[in-house]
This record gives C-alpha cells, sequence and structure tokens, in this order.
C-alpha cells in the first residue's frame, strides 16, 4: 500500500472511530439520520398520488440558482485569499515529502471530495418539499446531492487553480477576473433579457431562461444543475452530456494544475496557512477579522466613549477598517428576497411578508463585534457593569437592522396590500426581530458558550428563538383582536423588545467571566 | 494585612475531574514582586487567569481588598495575558486611548511615555494585525499599565520580546516595585527574575510546592532553588 493511500484510509479509519469514541459527535450523528429518515418518510407519507407535483423548470430554476450562488462564492475566494484543498499536516509532511506534486494534487482532490459531499448531505433535508411540490423522488434528490457535491468541488479546484495562476501576476488576475465577470453578466444578462421580454409571467420566464439551451451554458453550475434537472425529468442522454461538459472542465483544471504549475506548492502554501490559522482560531475560539488584506486606516482616534462606551466607538472604527458598512453583501441580498417574496405575496397584507423577513434573519443575525470582544481579555476587564458593556456592544449592529428595515419595507408599501402605518410597524416589529434574534444568540451562547458540537447548539438556538419569538407572536394574535392591524404589530414589538431586554439582563453574567465563553 | 494588594485565599480550580490548582494561598504586598515558577501545566496560568476573573474558582481573592470580580477590584489591576491581546483594527495608539477611556481617565503622557520605552512609539499608527508577536506582546503590556493599576500581573511576560524590551521591561518591574505597586509574575524563564523577586512561589501539579523569600534563599540562586525543589524534592 502507497503512504498515501495508507494515509487516507487511516485517516478515515480514525474519523469513524472518533464518532464511536465521542458521546457528542455519536449522539448528533444519530440525531441527524433520526431527523433525515423523518423527513423522507414524512415527505413520502405527506402527499398521495395525484396531489404530488410535477418537475418543471422552476425546480430546475433553483437548483441551476443554488449551484450558481455556490460555485461563484467559492470560485471567487481564488482572487483574494484562494482556496487550499490541503491541510497543514500535508504541507509540512507531502510538500516537502519524496512524492511527485501531481499525486499529492490527487491525495488533496480525493480529500476535498469527501468534505464536498458531507456539505451535499444538508440538501438530503430538503425532500419532503422537493417531493410534495415537484415530485422529486428519494433517487432524483441523491442525483441533486451528487451534482451539489460535485459543484462544491469543482469551484474549490477553480478557487485553487486561479490563485495558483494569477498569484503574484497581476496581469492574469485581471483577465481571469474579467473572464469570470464577463461569463457572470453574460448569464444574468440572459436572464433579465428573458424577464424583459416575457408576455405575462416573469418568474415562469425566468425559470425557463435558467434552464433552456443558452441558461444551461453557465460553466459548471448551469452544466451540472441542468444535468440534475434532466436526470428527474428522465432525460439521460440529455443530463450525460451536460456531466461530459463538466468532465472535461474539471480534467482539463487537473492538467493545467499538474502541468502548467507544477510547481504549485508556493502557490498553495499561503492560502492552505490562511486557512488552518482560521480553524485554529476557531478552536481556540479566537475569532480573526474579515478585513481584506489591505486595510485603510483613515482617520484614527476613538472620537468618543467613556467606560462602556467605549467599546461601540471602537466597534465604528473596526468596522469602518473592515469595510463593513450598513449592510453586508448577503445581507443586501436578503433585503431583496423579502421584496421579491412580498411582491409574489402582495395580494395577502403585511404579516406574510414579515413573517417571512423575520424567518430569514435568522441566517445572518448574529452577535456582531461582541462575539470577537469575548474572545479578548478586556471586555471582562473594563470596570464596568457588564449589562452596560453588553448593550453598548450591541449598539453597533442597530443602524444596520433599521437600515435593512427600511430597504426592506418601504417598498413594500408600494406594492403590498396593506395600510401604509402597518407597513411602517412591520417595520418597526422587523427591527425588534433583529435583536430578540441576536439576544437569542446571547442565550445559546450563555448555556453552550463550551459546547463543540456546533450542530447541536444551532438546533438549541432555533428552539430558543421559537420560544423567545412566542410571547411577541402571542400578544400580537391577542391585539389583532381588539386593535388595528398597525397597533398589533407594534404590540408584538413591544414585547419583543421587552424579551430582548429580559434576556440581555439574564445573560449579564457571560461577561463575569471568560470560561463560560469557550 | 493592611498593606496586601493581593491576597488569594484558598483558590482551588477544577476542570471537570482535572484539578488545576488546589487550595492555593498567598498574598502580595504594596511594593513587592512575587513570581510563580513551574513547569509546564503547574497551573501557573490558571491561578493567573483567576486572579484576572477570567475563570470561575472555588475560594476567594482580593484586589486592594475588594473582590476581584467587583468593578473596584477591576480598577485596581493590570493583567497581561499569556498571548498579547491586541484589536487588529486598532493602531497602537487608538488602543491606549481605549484603555484610557474604557476606565474614564485622562491622558496623562504616561501612554506616550510607555510607547517610547518600549519603542513602540514610531508605530503609533500601525494596525495591531501590523504588529509582529513581539510588538503586540510590547502593546499587549502597555495597555496593562495605561491605567496605572496597583496590581499588576503578568503571564510570561518575556516570552517573545527583543532584548531591548525584556531590558526595559525589567527597568519597569523594578520601578513598579519601587512605586509601591504589587507585582506578580508567572514565568518559566528563571533567569528572566533573578534579579528582582521578593517572594517566589514554586508550583508544581497545582499546589505551591515551596515558598521562598529572597532573603532565605541561604546563598542558592533562584534556579538552583527550583531544581532542588522540583526534581530534589525539597520542600516548603
Amino acid at each position: 500500500m502507497s503512504a498515501l493511500t495508507y494515509l487516507t484510509l487511516t485517516a478515515l479509519k480514525n474519523r469513524a472511530k472518533g464518532i464511536l469514541r465521542s458521546p457528542a459527535k455519536l449522539v448528533y450523528t444519530l440525531v441527524i439520520v433520526a431527523l433525515l429518515a423523518l423527513v423522507v418518510v414524512s415527505g413520502m407519507l405527506g402527499g398521495q398520488e395525484g396531489e404530488l407535483g410535477a418537475p418543471n423548470s422552476q425546480l430546475g430554476a433553483i437548483i441551476v440558482g443554488y449551484f450558481a450562488l455556490m460555485f461563484l462564492m467559492t470560485a471567487n475566494s481564488g482572487f483574494s485569499t484562494g482556496m487550499s484543498i490541503f491541510k497543514m499536516p500535508d504541507v509540512n509532511f507531502l510538500f516537502a515529502g519524496p512524492f511527485r506534486p501531481v499525486r499529492v494534487l490527487f491525495h488533496g482532490m480525493l480529500n476535498q471530495m469527501g468534505t464536498a459531499f458531507i456539505m451535499a448531505a444538508v440538501i438530503l433535508f430538503q425532500y419532503s418539499w422537493m417531493h410534495l411540490s415537484y415530485g422529486v423522488s428519494l433517487g432524483g434528490l441523491l442525483v441533486v446531492v451528487l451534482g451539489y457535491a460535485a459543484v462544491v468541488f469543482t469551484a474549490q479546484l477553480t478557487a485553487m487553480a486561479i490563485y495558483c495562476l494569477s498569484s503574484g501576476r497581476d496581469g492574469v488576475r485581471r483577465a481571469l477576473r474579467a473572464v469570470y465577470v464577463a461569463a457572470t453578466a453574460a448569464w444574468v444578462g440572459y436572464i433579465g433579457f428573458r424577464a424583459l421580454g416575457a408576455q405575462g409571467d416573469v418568474l415562469n420566464a425566468v425559470c425557463d431562461a435558467a434552464v433552456d439551451g443558452v441558461g444551461r451554458l453557465f460553466p459548471v453550475a448551469g452544466w451540472l444543475g441542468a444535468a440534475c434537472y434532466e436526470a428527474i425529468l428522465g432525460e439521460y442522454a440529455g443530463a450525460l452530456a451536460l456531466v461530459g461538459a463538466w468532465a472535461v472542465f474539471t480534467v482539463a483544471l487537473v492538467v493545467l494544475m499538474a502541468k502548467i504549475d507544477q510547481d504549485y506548492y508556493e502557490d498553495v502554501l499561503q492560502s492552505t496557512e490562511t486557512s488552518f490559522n482560521t480553524q485554529e482560531a476557531a478552536r481556540e475560539g479566537r475569532i480573526s477579522e474579515s478585513a481584506p488584506k489591505k486595510v485603510s486606516v483613515g482617520k484614527t482616534g476613538l472620537g468618543g466613549g467613556r467606560g462602556a462606551s467605549a467599546f461601540y466607538y471602537k466597534h465604528r472604527i473596526e468596522n469602518r477598517r473592515s469595510r463593513k458598512w450598513l449592510l453586508s453583501g448577503m445581507e443586501i441580498v436578503f433585503v431583496l428576497v423579502n421584496i421579491g417574496f412580498a411582491f409574489f405575496m402582495r395580494d395577502t397584507g403585511i404579516v406574510a411578508p414579515l413573517a417571512f423577513a423575520a424567518y430569514m434573519m435568522f441566517f445572518y443575525v448574529a452577535m456582531g463585534r461582541l462575539m470577537k470582544e469575548m474572545t479578548k481579555p478586556y471586555v471582562y476587564l473594563v470596570p464596568e457593569p457588564p449589562t452596560k458593556k453588553l448593550l453598548w456592544c450591541l449598539r453597533e449592529s442597530a443602524a444596520g437592522y433599521l437600515v435593512s428595515a427600511v430597504l426592506s419595507f418601504a417598498p413594500m408599501a408600494l406594492f403590498v396590500d396593506a395600510p401604509v402605518d402597518s407597513v411602517a410597524a412591520a417595520a418597526v416589529a422587523y427591527f425588534t426581530y433583529a435583536y430578540l434574534f441576536t439576544a437569542g444568540n446571547l442565550v445559546t451562547e450563555r448555556v453552550f458558550g463550551s459546547m463543540t458540537v456546533k450542530a447541536l447548539i444551532f438546533l438549541f438556538y432555533f428552539v430558543v428563538l421559537l420560544l423567545m419569538a412566542a410571547p411577541g407572536i402571542v400578544a400580537g394574535i391577542f391585539a389583532a383582536m381588539v386593535l388595528p392591524e398597525s397597533l398589533a404589530l407594534l404590540s408584538l414589538a413591544g414585547v419583543n423588545v421587552l424579551i430582548t431586554l429580559l434576556a440581555v439582563f439574564l445573560c449579564r453574567n457571560i461577561l463575569s467571566c471568560a470560561e463560560l465563553n469557550n | 494585612m493592611a498593606d496586601e494588594l493581593l491576597r488569594v485565599e484558598h483558590v482551588t480550580k477544577n476542570y471537570g475531574k482535572t484539578t488545576a490548582n488546589r487550595d492555593i494561598s498567598f498574598s502580595v504586598e504594596a511594593g513587592q514582586t512575587a513570581v510563580l515558577l513551574g513547569p509546564n501545566g503547574a497551573g501557573k496560568s490558571t491561578i493567573i487567569k483567576c486572579i484576572a476573573g477570567l475563570l470561575r474558582f472555588k475560594g476567594d481573592i482580593y484586589i486592594g481588598g475588594e473582590p476581584n470580580k467587583s468593578l473596584g477590584a477591576k480598577r485596581k489591576l493590570g493583567y497581561v495575558p499569556e498571548l498579547p491581546a491586541v484589536y487588529e483594527l486598532l493602531t497602537v495608539a487608538e488602543h491606549l486611548e481605549f484603555i484610557r477611556r474604557a476606565w474614564r481617565m485622562e491622558d496623562d503622557g504616561y501612554g506616550g511615555e510607555l510607547l517610547e520605552r518600549l519603542e513602540l512609539d514610531d508605530k503609533r499608527d500601525k494596525l495591531g494585525r501590523e504588529l509582529s508577536k513581539g510588538m503586540q506582546q510590547k502593546l499587549s503590556i502597555a495597555c496593562a499599565m495605561v491605567h496605572r493599576p496597583e496590581v499588576l500581573i503578568f503571564d510570561e511576560p518575556l516570552v517573545g520580546l527583543d532584548p531591548h524590551a525584556i531590558k526595559e521591561l525589567k527597568a519597569i518591574f523594578r520601578e513598579l516595585r519601587a512605586a509601591g505597586r504589587a507585582v506578580l509574575i508567572s514565568t518559566h524563564m528563571i533567569d528572566s527574575v533573578e534579579d528582582y523577586w521578593d517572594v517566589a512561589h514554586i508550583m508544581m501539579n497545582g499546589e505551591f510546592a515551596a515558598t521562598r523569600r529572597a532573603d532565605e534563599t541561604e546563598g542558592r540562586d533562584l534556579e538552583e532553588l527550583f531544581f532542588a525543589i522540583t526534581e530534589g524534592g525539597e520542600r516548603a
């Protein structure tokens, strides 16, 4: 057995043993498997023959769109920090060892493929609604999982190739960036063009465009997304042709790496070290700044703050230097999604868009800089009351949440079938949900700070949010029986504020010792 | 008792079934420099973190006569952690400004003086992330001192420092002693504290294996004393 095969098999064996030896990991694995079984069984029982939807271009567009988002985001990292398919021990033992670079490359790719499959397994949880809405069978879903794993894997390989080819060569980087932007713009432009030319149903036109003969030409995501869609429809010949395109692209990347950039070790080293440092920092409870490589210092000095408020002024400087403006790119996407959802639900009033926007918030609201602050000693050492320090640390997110509320709900006032005062009250309620969820994060951190199984924490967080949101919802429902909609929504917002303040007060001990949090 | 600025009483710290500190008691008086010595894993950093209020523990710790987690105690404490604690996106000068503001103090020029002594004055506008490990350590030291605390605790303060900074820090230790501050230094670099310690606590397996005052060494230097206790079985 070669050393590399031995390494791969032993690592796999030890990982499996690790699951059996760690009760927490074992419980987590069993819970995931049980949940998966539950989703599949409930999906199968949920719809009788004839009640199930049929696969259509909407399904294809969802698959292609999701694949495209993943591919573009991952491949884009090749222009900055790079993406490494290697780990630090690979660098120390394999790069310096008597192995041919191309064999080491294949070793890295094999391991990366495993990671891609784990990431893709999340899609299995979508079985229920995909089965009910689009009639996707279990086999069809497995095809999507395979496709997604292939997209993740190819995206990482693409990012690595981009980084290796353009590292230290500005001209090549600019050229590759131009290709990346042009391909994306052409694809988005085509879909936009089809939407504008639609006679009637814009949504259907967009969905059709994503999977038609032109839309599916978009590299990797288009090929694999459309291949999955064709396979679900039973059109295997079309699917095979698209998979062929993907295979050619992947082999070309490997050949490019192996032939043109034989000495890829140096290029990969930095990105491997970066990802190693990030993982180490996470393991030790430290959080690295997600700031750009070149930080513009700009105006210096805190410019304000006494006692606990010094944290707020410090956070403002840190946000400016890390180029975190009011909304992150992801938050802007969520705002657009909120508006889009409200547009389709415009006849149902403002409550459904508010519920959807609040649900979306679940995916991006976090504790902001407080989380980073808790990994340094100062927030514990500063002689100020802990509740005060917590509130000042949470303040930096306020402006962003406010802007998000205004940008999401102001356009809704134009087309949603609801009075303006109700839409305004919904915006206020949305803002209070942001802090309610932040407080939920705080509660989770207070209870589970030392837990390492993040998925269990995530489940707990979900339950905590439901419990914390319940009083506001109940208050809103009762208020709606006797008050106009706008006042009912404001009642909901008021209860949210009270619950948030109570949670912050009860969690103030989180700053009494660092041990609770790491 | 009156000038005991730091008092640790029967502190025990457990991590699950592992006892990191067992029934530790000692005090540091005003104008005294105490050192914690011991091999890796002896529990030095744990007791330091307990004093800084970062860990939960059984027992009592008083700083300037107040329980260590009270605001009054925090006001009187300066802490240099084992790993330099700097903010990546704050400049050197902003670190000191932040500490001054958080401790509600006016700029009395002491921060600038510290930066000069630690050769950081030309790095005032450098971001924390742009500093080397050694410079980050120096900044961490300056941050712990800028609010003029009565009690200073240093966890391996000399690791990563250049010769000039080591010399300067040793001078600072002596000045702090002369100014009546209580200083506690945890280190495994015995020779680095040889010429300015007053009390040495030698730790092994989470306990004090021995405590020696500088005038009780019977002519032996600290290193000899350390090995006699940790390897020769000498006690008390």
